[in-house]
């Protein structure tokens, strides 16, 4: 009984070590992906709250059109698309460039069969540290039905 | 080993008797802090919530009274831990900082027994290392993304409605035509920049990192901890009066209250129930909403 309590214990401290020492070493990768990726470092336990000012994202897609002109853009705008456009919002505020939105893209082709080609732009509102100035930067997203 | 005796630095002075009923007293204030929490937010998203989300509320709730059998608690803290880690699903990757701390700690209480005097201890590591990690990365990670160094952070904090105690502070610190320069910016692009010089602001701004990575490293050292634990309070107490985030600056305090003497946790237990108990009347209306919190 003495031995199978303290295998018992000695097992739990495994689980419980093992688990600060990832707890530990977590907030170094969160602060390398925060730097290369763009994560948030509010979230995802790296302990990084109040640590940069909060950014917003802002989403257009346009429906892509080929004319002897060229591509002409026009905005897509659909309730239908209310839900998936929220939740890769919400996913891309989080976790930055690691969500790409091809996700998006399908429900945007599903909703709309005969679009070819569109474009998703996720525009990033944030402050340059160096410059303590408030500036916007585009991503743009190609996607081929 | 050197894991081993990292981790025996959160160690106290104490008897196994005594670790027992500081870790009581935590489980309780816990609980309550937990269900107040769950409470304060139903009470302002009801009629949003789908059905699971409220279940959890009541489950979690029957769970806290049920705690009140000692020897039920740690399959309390179990259907918790269940019921903490669907509601991180239900909210991921959003999900707050601090409902992270709230289920490793809360996964811990299910696992760890504090009759047992090894999981005791265990426990008690565990949870002050914790504490220590949080308050030593909230400092670093100010550190190394910059935005303390020139006050930006505390300056873009005017948006923040939360942030008007700070914001009288700042009009006292900052020259009149500073704090209406920075008040009179946006966040549209091209607003800015969010820069002070002023010494004074550049001090507070940059004790803010200081003070949480060296409070955390004097709680390394059993000469300093007492100190260190005061500083803590003094801090958080500080970030709470602008940030308002209640729940976690609750649970923040009643860990660092693990690193001191059995009978402080266990005073404050009753003082616990009044403020969460307050908290909750003022989110049902039956007294007047004093402030704004989360």
């Amino acid at each position: 009984m003495g031995t199978k309590l303290k295998k018992s214990v000695t097992g739990k401290e495994r689980v419980v070590h093992t688990l600060l020492i990832i707890l530990t070493c977590w907030p170094l990768l969160h602060i390398f992906l925060v730097k290369q990726f763009d994560l948030n470092a509010w979230k995802l336990a790296g302990w990084g709250m109040y640590s940069v000012p909060l950014h917003s994202i802002r989403l257009e897609i346009t429906q892509l059109v080929k004319s002897p002109q060229g591509w002409t853009a026009s905005p897509i705008s659909d309730s239908r698309l209310n839900e998936p456009v929220s939740k890769y919002m919400d996913l891309r505020f989080a976790l930055g460039k690691l969500m790409e939105p091809s996700g998006l893209a399908r429900s945007v082709f599903e909703a709309f069969p005969t679009m070819d080609r569109i474009n998703i732009r996720v525009s990033k509102l944030a402050m340059d540290r160096s410059s303590g100035m408030i500036e916007e930067s585009h991503v743009d997203f190609l996607y081929d039905e | 080993m050197i894991r081993d005796r990292i981790f025996s630095l959160m160690d106290q002075d104490e008897d196994s008797n005594t670790r027992r009923l500081k870790i009581y007293a935590y489980q309780t204030i816990f609980l309550v802090l937990l269900v107040s929490e769950n409470w304060s937010v139903a009470l302002l998203y009801w009629e949003e919530w789908g059905a699971a989300h409220k279940l959890v509320v009541y489950v979690s709730s029957a769970l806290a009274l049920a705690s009140l059998r000692i020897r039920w608690r740690k399959n309390v803290f179990i259907g918790l831990a269940f019921l903490q880690l669907f509601m991180h699903w239900e909210s991921f990757p959003l999900t707050g900082n601090h409902k992270y701390l709230q289920t490793i700690i809360c996964g811990l209480l299910a696992i760890l027994d504090p009759e047992s005097d090894d999981e005791a201890q265990l426990f008690h590591r565990a949870a002050c290392w914790l504490l220590f990690l949080v308050l030593f990365y909230s400092g670093l990670q100010k550190l190394v993304h910059g935005y303390y160094f020139e006050g930006q952070f505390l300056a873009f904090s005017l948006w923040r409605r939360t942030f008007l105690p700070f914001h009288q502070f700042m009009q006292v610190i900052l020259p009149a035509e500073e704090f209406t320069r920075l008040a009179s910016y946006g966040r549209a692009p091209g607003a800015g920049p969010y820069l002070v010089s002023n010494p004074v602001f550049l001090f507070v701004s940059n004790s803010v990192y200081i003070g949480e990575i060296g409070l955390a490293l004097m709680l390394l050292v059993r000469r300093t901890r007492r100190f260190a634990i005061v500083g803590i309070f003094g801090l958080v107490f500080a970030i709470e009066a602008v940030a308002r985030e209640l729940y976690f600056g609750q649970l923040f305090f009643a860990t660092v209250l693990l690193y001191a003497r059995a009978d402080v946790i266990r005073k404050i237990v009753p003082w616990v129930f009044g403020v969460n108990l307050f908290l909750i009347l003022m989110r049902l209306g039956i007294i007047p909403l004093l402030f704004e919190f989360s």
